[in-house]
């Protein structure tokens, strides 16, 4: 219990966060080089799709982070109003944008990606409806996360849209099987084959790794600047600012 | 060097593909910059007042 309390003060989470930074940022730049080259070069083009199947490396992978930036924010969301734990709070409020822009990209890729092969930029089927509500619902939970009057009963309202909006992401994954929709359905599977040649797999799943260890990196950094803003007046704050006073140009992030 | 500039000229082509391509793969790109440089600014932001508070 003790450590646990250790891991939550403003200070240790702070600079945990801080130290993990550079290990996402580096993984992250690694895996994508080595997917962007792989998935944009060197796998052959698909034999139905030609080279305009190469959009997959850059919607699937946003697509699912998508949700599980929702899963995670839901877990947090859980935490927040069943302990009341104010990292937790931050959590969802850090998570909120980071998850509405990988929601975005997912959309307008997919977007670029139906034009060429169903003939249409959009279509109101329950998987792209579901996915749009998706980035609605991130966006309501950005706006719930700006005031500050009240703030333990703003953060309980918000939790509780989080753990309610959760429901869309059943619903989300299993639109595809579900309704009678335009999009495909799952290209990966975790409990059986993937529909997928092994050849344009791994391409795949180092995009999956890379925007995750940078969306986990992007959430992170928001998380460090609540933290930091927080706890401005405490005597860590203040320590903290003052040794590091003259050396500001060292700071790259 | 021919053959250098034939891949290259086919891989920007992207087997005809190339303004969905590139137009998903650039949008991602601006959105991505963005997310990262936001937070880091806020950051240098929040430093920033509160060295001048001390």
């Amino acid at each position: 219990m003790k450590f646990f309390k250790h891991l939550l003060s403003p200070k240790y989470s702070y600079e945990l966060i801080g130290k993990l930074m550079p290990w996402l940022g580096w993984i992250a730049a690694f895996t994508m080089l080595y997917g962007l080259v792989d998935g944009l070069f060197i796998v052959p083009p698909d034999y139905q799709q030609g080279d305009g199947f190469r959009i997959i490396y850059i919607h699937v992978p946003c697509a699912f982070l998508s949700l599980m930036i929702y899963a995670v924010m839901a877990i947090a969301a859980l935490l927040g109003l069943v302990w009341r734990i104010k990292l937790a709070d931050f959590a969802v409020i850090a998570g909120a944008p980071v998850g509405a822009m990988a929601t975005l990209i997912a959309l307008v890729t997919g977007s670029l990606w139906g034009k060429p092969m169903w003939g249409t930029w959009w279509v109101w089927d329950a998987r792209l409806t579901s996915e749009l509500i998706l980035l609605f619902i991130y966006i309501a939970i950005m706006g719930l996360s700006t005031g500050l009057a009240n703030q333990s009963q703003q953060s309980r309202l918000r939790n509780i849209f989080v753990l309610v909006g959760s429901l869309n992401l059943p619903i989300i994954h299993y639109s595809v099987y579900w309704w009678n929709t335009l999009h495909q359905g799952s290209t990966l599977s975790v409990t059986g084959p993937s529909h997928i040649a092994l050849v344009m797999l791994r391409p795949l799943l180092a995009m999956i790794i890379g925007l995750g260890c940078l969306f986990a990196l992007i959430g992170l950094m928001r998380l460090r600047n609540l933290i930091l803003w927080e706890s401005r007046k405490s005597q860590w704050v203040r320590l903290w600012v003052a040794t590091n006073k003259n050396n500001n140009k060292k700071e790259v992030l | 060097m021919h053959w250098f500039y034939m891949e290259l000229i086919r891989f920007i082509n992207m087997g005809g593909y190339a303004r969905y391509v590139w137009p998903a793969y650039g949008f991602a790109l601006v959105i991505l910059l963005f997310s990262v440089y936001m937070p880091s600014r806020e950051h240098k932001k929040i430093l920033r007042k509160l060295r001048k508070e001390i």
